[in-house]
């Protein structure tokens, strides 16, 4: 940038000038916010006067103060104002800008405190009233209390905002940094460095409570950015056992979570057909097993093999090396899962969950993809609810479309991830009855995580129990209950026949 | 004080400066819905470097006033780019574009992240590319637990305009000040007219506002 745009002299020269105003600005935001704070509680109150025509006005009056600008508010205050007979009042460009922009933000916090307050428990009203606590005293040692501590980050975020409408004040008059800034430009012909320094004030002043506030929301929302940290480099064993019989093999897989270590070693094939029940006590990682499998959750070592190309990592110049999407994608492709809290897609009908996939990501042809996906609808006994949206099913119900939707994907193998443990008891039979007709008529595998112990057993081929990380027992399920010795394994099922 | 007739003098004269309001305010929506889905996607990205260049965009608007900025681009983009834009209605545009830009990629993005994780699982099961992810899935949700927000911010946009009467854009202020300046007395009706004219613009958008909440309400998976 050539020099005749950007003067640094000019910069600094007019960097104290500019400063000058900083008492201003900031003395006038912390009383306007000050005052809106304390204005907020008359809208508060005012909105809760039980007059249904008083409770209109007083909501299209604060509807109307918030959807006009506060520039022309400014304006009215200070130059309408005193001109108004009778009730006329001249005010300093100070005073005006407190009550201009206090009023218009009071509307605001005003609503806070409201969403504050209702957001206490409904028994908290009627445990004052029991206690026979008087108006006064419910207010200031019950209700508020609890309804302005959940308010404080939504507060703290007003005073930036308001922070950065003060400068609407120079318009009439309130020597902050702004007017400092335009008139050093009025001045001099340099209008740039000035507003500069102006720009750079508010982000250094409300940088700091804009971390703030961003810590607050990461706290409430970690979810997304977990990311797994990998040792990617470990060869794949590529042994001649890659022709033999298992559509899936875990070899030697670890899993942890942060420093928790929830599996420790996992070797485990699954057979074209075969019906797996994975048991043992919660936490014991049987969940994580399957998840690792559908790529929802990558292993911290160790391979699974499926079809006999290895899941999460993939050959690049002659190196294993981490999967990429794509790779995942063409691998998982004959997997399908059916979850806990069944996972429907809520703005598309029964019938649209059952045949996104299959046109999108088969690309198969819309006619046939309908065709089977209301036949499948119909063996699970929903073919009255096509035109359903999931909102309007039971739980029972939902877990049963969940399972259609993956079975319309013709997957080889299936798993299902407690998909009774969110149901309510009297439910949990009409979705077992799915999965058993399932396991009888179809030649998919089948690996189920449950808490259904008599159920798992009946139907699987082999069931595993997994404790502390690691398959403790397997065979088949006589095998298992009557001939076990491990000690653990028979305390888990006394401790299961009991309940 | 209030008379019809003066209603009826000063009324048509602010209407004069509606044009300016309306179109000011419909390109700075454009150019702010824009903003928000583009800043907002490039914020979900996976590359470190767009990510952090979007950052860069959404805390410098964010955290200077819409003022300081219309005052900025208005000296700045003459001698930094050495252009006229054309109009002050261009610099007003792009100012309060960019600034409700920068607020609205926010909301995109905390939407989109608010989606429950399920939905992407389930997809992924599905097999779903993490295009289609986003296509079938996560975006149409994400898009009607945006639609409040949107409202609320093009109300805040509206009000916003109004700044454009200080870079000499002949808004419905402009016409105000200009009835005030030559009629004192009659100041408080002329702004109270004012006022009243941008309520009457914000009622429509506050009816689409109410109607974006009782939408997004319906259609999103709570679990």
């Amino acid at each position: 940038m050539s020099s005749t745009y950007w003067s640094w002299e000019t910069f600094f020269e007019a960097l104290p000038i500019v400063l000058q105003g900083l008492g201003w600005t900031v003395g006038l935001t912390i009383t306007c916010y000050l005052f809106a704070l304390i204005f907020g509680f008359v809208w508060t109150f005012l909105r809760r006067v039980p007059n249904r025509t008083f409770h209109w006005v007083v909501t299209w009056v604060m509807e109307f103060i918030r959807s006009t600008p506060p520039l022309v508010q400014l304006f009215f205050i200070y130059y309408a104002w005193p001109m108004i007979p009778g009730i006329g009042v001249t005010l300093s460009p100070f005073a005006s800008g407190v009550l201009g922009l206090g009023i218009h933000f009071s509307t605001y916090i005003g609503e806070i405190y409201r969403s504050g307050i209702e957001g206490v428990d409904k028994g908290q009203w009627e445990a004052s009233r029991a206690l026979n606590y008087s108006t006064l005293d419910k207010w200031r040692k019950i209700i508020l209390p609890q309804a302005l501590p959940p308010t404080i980050p939504m507060l703290g975020n007003y005073f930036i905002i308001m922070f950065k409408e003060v400068p609407l004040t120079s318009t009439i008059g309130v020597s902050g940094i702004l007017l400092m800034a335009n008139t050093y430009g009025a001045q001099n012909w340099a209008y740039l460095e000035p507003l500069t320094i102006v720009g750079m004030i508010f982000l250094v002043l409300s940088y700091p409570s804009a971390i703030l506030i961003k810590k607050l929301e990461v706290k409430m929302n970690t979810r997304f950015d977990k990311k797994v940290k990998s040792d990617g480099r470990k060869r794949e064993k590529r042994s001649s056992d890659v022709m033999s019989e298992p559509i899936v093999k875990y070899r030697d897989v670890h899993k942890s979570f942060g420093d928790t270590k929830v599996l420790k070693g996992i070797n485990l094939d699954i057979h074209p057909a075969e019906k797996i029940a994975v048991i043992g006590p919660s936490g014991s990682g049987k969940t994580t097993i399957i998840r690792m499998l559908m790529t929802l959750e990558e292993p911290t070592s160790g391979d699974i093999i499926v079809d006999g190309t290895n899941l999460w990592k993939m050959e690049k110049n002659d190196k294993m090396v981490k999967a990429n999407e794509k790779h995942l994608r063409e691998v998982r492709g004959d997997i399908g899962m059916v979850f806990q809290h069944f996972n429907l897609f809520p703005h598309m009908t029964i019938l649209e969950n059952c045949m996104s996939a299959p046109i999108h990501v088969k690309k198969e042809n819309k006619n046939e993809v309908r065709e089977r996906a209301i036949q499948m609808l119909e063996r699970v006994g929903l073919g009255d609810k096509l035109e359903n949206y999931p909102s309007q099913l039971s739980g029972g119900q939902k877990q049963r479309v969940a399972m259609a939707r993956a079975l319309v994907m013709r997957p080889k193998i299936m798993l299902f991830d407690e998909v009774t443990s969110a149901l309510d008891p009297e439910l949990v039979g009409e979705v077992l009855e799915v999965i058993r007709d399932i396991a009888k008529n179809d030649d998919m595998a089948m690996v189920l995580v449950t808490h259904e112990m008599d159920f798992a057993l009946d139907i699987a081929d082999k069931v595993l129990f997994l404790d502390e990380g690691v398959i403790a027992e397997q065979g088949t399920a006589s095998e298992v209950i009557e001939h076990s010795s491990n000690e653990r394994l028979q305390s888990f099922l006394h401790r299961f026949r009991k309940v | 004080m209030i008379t019809i007739s003066a209603i009826i003098d000063i009324f048509p004269q602010l209407l004069r400066g509606l044009g300016i309001t309306v179109t000011v305010l419909i390109g700075s929506a454009i150019v702010a819905y824009l903003m928000a889905f583009i800043a907002g996607l490039c914020r979900l990205s996976q590359n470190v470097l767009i990510r952090k260049f979007t950052g860069l965009y959404v805390e410098i608007f964010r955290g200077t006033s819409l003022i300081v900025q219309l005052f900025w681009l208005y000296y700045a983009i003459p001698m930094l780019f050495g252009i006229q834009l054309g109009s002050n209605w261009w610099t007003g545009v792009i100012a309060i574009g960019l600034n409700y830009g920068a607020y609205l990629s926010e909301v995109v993005r905390g939407s989109i992240l608010s989606v429950a994780k399920g939905q992407t699982e389930a997809a992924v099961a599905l097999n779903m590319s993490r295009f289609q992810r986003m296509r079938i899935v996560i975006f149409p949700q994400a898009v009607r637990m945006m639609l409040p927000e949107f409202g609320n911010y093009t109300i805040q946009m509206l009000k916003g305009t109004s700044l454009v009467s200080l870079i000499g854009m002949t808004d419905v202020l402009y016409y105000g000040d200009i009835m005030r300046s030559t009629n004192l007395a009659q100041a408080p009706l002329i702004y109270l007219l004012v006022l009243v004219l941008y309520f009457i613009l914000a009622l429509p958008l506050i009816w689409l506002t109410r109607k974006g909440e009782s939408i997004s309400k319906k259609g999103v998976a709570s679990g």
